[in-house]
């Protein structure tokens, strides 16, 4: 498994039957071609050389069929060596070869001596030794061979790299899904130690009920925040849903100070949006609009469609200073997240409502399947 | 004066939290409450107009929050203790440009709260005409967090600091705390007198330092009592020969 995983060690190689079907193409389309120049050439006594050619190139495949489990050996080493392995062994195969074509054609099933040579061929050629033979036809043969190994390597190659195209592709996704994980929400200490302090405040003056309802609030609040998969969109109602308990817990902490209100399109509801996307939003809301504010301030959510873009608004009447432009770290948070899940198709401005106040708008394509 | 109840004031934004406090407050036989404010220019009108011996100050509050009320209160005649309550530690490091007398995270136990209160009577035993440490231009203490709560370490105990990424670790006698501050800012608020900064990341304090040794193409070490090396940064070379010359 660890092996596989490594790009490194990645074996260039091709498939078997791949391998077995370009050998046996290699030699089919010799076998044609070498028949058919016989023909239309009308080489005398082509005819009774169909059969010797055709044992003999089933010898090749034979041949060739070795070279390749010899240069499959090698699959684990350098290009260099490989290159160096298919010369070298092409070589013993196209001698090997030479010599059966040699022995078919002259020792086994000799042809007619008037046969044996093409006209126009230099007379003195007539007499030779068979090692000549053999030497003269295995050089032509070589090229062949090579030509096989130089398309088997090529083969292997082109196998590795849409092998490393995958693994590429694999770990962008892989580094996506990390970036995603690292951007998500990510537990306010001061909010929650705040909200504790409210809890114990509750007990200590006896309001049971309150507590009671505070503690579950919460544990639904961190359930979502904590148990939910970074990566997975949630239908935009889940979103608000979540985003109304920490409103409600955060009421409790600000009775006089904070008042909510949502404006959700129905048609907005069921769309899909990456989950806890809204939360630095409203935070941003509590922590500069709510909490510096003696007076009560408005946080508002809207979400709408407009055409195939879904449209969320959260926005403060409060009169907070913070970084302009949309610099702080929540904006940004935000912003990564909805670059990592929808690319450049989703955007975010945020900036001072002319009216005062601070509002940020999320937009994004509308995905109404797949959450 | 042992037996006088100590005046006090609760500053917090946060209604319930107030609540809290109170009901707190209430279990303690030295404490007197006369009031509550919440935000920081309510809580300084009130101490103005009541003039109490203790004000529990939450930190994170609307019109001046509690680190600025503790600076303002530095050029009162009559200052009174100040004890802060906040529900999380980053502020501790501001915390330590204005005296306080204890530093207690929320929320904050009876128990906890109890003893801050000791240190506070005894602050106010000691009389208040002594001169505070806000008021000298070197940092003489630092509320570091500690396990869950906040620990004051006086700045003559620590032996060094080291710096990691965004983080100071103060070496006190064989412990160590991490407080949110930059070298820079921790160099020029220690005393000179009594702390050298030997390299980019490292100020110790001078008379831990036993020995400088050369070791060779300019490369010096300062060789700290505990056997320690130090290695000293070009730039802080001189100075460091200066001191040990003498």
């Amino acid at each position: 498994m660890a092996v596989e995983n490594n790009p490194e060690s990645t074996p260039f190689t091709v498939p078997h039957r791949i391998a077995v079907l370009s050998i046996v193409a290699f030699w089919v389309f010799y076998y044609v071609s070498v028949t058919l120049r016989s023909w239309i050439m009308d080489y005398p006594g082509h005819w009774l050389m169909l059969d010797n050619r055709a044992w003999v190139s089933l010898f090749g495949i034979g041949f060739t069929y070795l070279l390749y489990r010899v240069l499959r050996l090698f699959c684990h080493h350098t290009l260099r060596v490989r290159v160096a392995a298919a010369f070298l062994f092409s070589a013993v195969a196209a001698t090997a070869y030479s010599t059966v074509n040699y022995l078919s054609f002259y020792v086994v099933d000799p042809k007619p001596p008037e046969l044996q040579h093409r006209p126009g061929d230099p007379p003195e050629k007539k007499i030779v030794k068979p090692a000549d033979l053999i030497a003269e036809s295995a050089l032509g043969w070589y090229f062949f061979f090579v030509s096989w190994s130089v398309f088997y390597l090529a083969l292997s190659y082109a196998g590795a790299v849409r092998a490393s195209e995958r693994e590429a592709a694999r770990l962008r996704a892989a580094a996506q899904t990390a970036e995603l994980r690292a951007l998500r929400y990510q537990v306010n200490p001061h909010f929650l130690f705040n909200t504790l302090n409210s809890i114990s405040a509750l007990v200590m003056s006896g309001k049971r009920e309150d507590a009671e309802a505070m503690i579950l609030n919460l544990s639904n609040f961190f359930r979502t925040s904590l148990a939910s998969e970074p990566t997975d969109d949630v239908p935009l109602a889940d979103e608000i849903a979540v985003q109304k308990l920490y409103l409600e817990i955060e009421a409790v902490r600000f009775p006089e100070r904070l008042r909510t209100r949502f404006e959700i399109e129905p048609a907005a509801a069921n769309a899909c949006v990456p989950g806890l996307i809204l939360q630095p939003l409203i935070e941003n809301a509590i922590k500069y609009g709510v909490a510096p504010a003696r007076r009560p301030v408005q946080v508002c959510v809207r979400a709408r469609v407009d055409g195939d873009k879904l449209e969320v608004t959260v926005s403060d009447d409060g009169d907070g200073a913070r970084a302009p432009n949309g610099t702080g770290v929540g904006l940004r948070n935000v912003r990564d997240r909805l670059n990592a899940r929808f690319g450049d198709t989703a955007w975010l401005t945020a900036g001072k409502r002319a009216e005062g106040g601070f509002t940020a708008m999320l937009a994004m394509p509308l995905v109404t399947n797949g959450c | 004066m042992a037996a006088e109840r100590l005046r006090t004031l609760i500053v917090d934004d946060e209604p319930l939290a107030v609540e809290r406090m109170q009901i707190l407050c209430a279990g303690i036989p030295e404490i007197d409450l006369i009031g509550t404010a919440s935000d920081g220019e309510a809580a300084l009108r009130l101490i103005d107009a009541l003039g109490p011996d203790l004000v529990l100050l939450d930190i994170a509050m609307p019109h001046r929050d509690g680190i600025g009320v503790a600076a303002a209160l530095a050029e009162l005649a009559h200052r009174p203790a100040v004890i802060f309550c906040t529900a999380f530690e980053q502020h501790a490091v501001a915390a330590f440009d204005v005296a306080a007398v204890d530093y207690v995270l929320k929320p904050v136990s009876a128990e906890r709260l109890a003893r801050a209160i000791g240190r506070a009577r005894e602050v106010a035993g000691r009389g208040r005409g002594e001169p505070q440490a806000a008021s000298s231009r070197w940092i003489e203490e630092f509320w570091v967090p500690h396990r869950s709560e906040m620990v004051r370490v006086s700045a003559g105990d620590i032996e060094r600091v080291d710096a990691e990424r965004d983080y100071m670790r103060l070496g006190v006698g064989g412990r160590s705390y991490l407080i949110h501050q930059t070298i820079t800012e921790l160099e020029r608020r220690l005393d000179p007198e009594r702390f050298i900064r030997l390299h980019r990341s490292t100020i110790v304090r001078k008379d831990r330092i036993a020995k400088l040794r050369h070791d060779g193409l300019g490369v010096w070490h300062a060789e700290l009592t505990d056997g320690d090396l130090v290695r000293i940064g070009r730039t802080y070379q001189a100075a460091a020969k200066a001191i040990m010359a003498k």
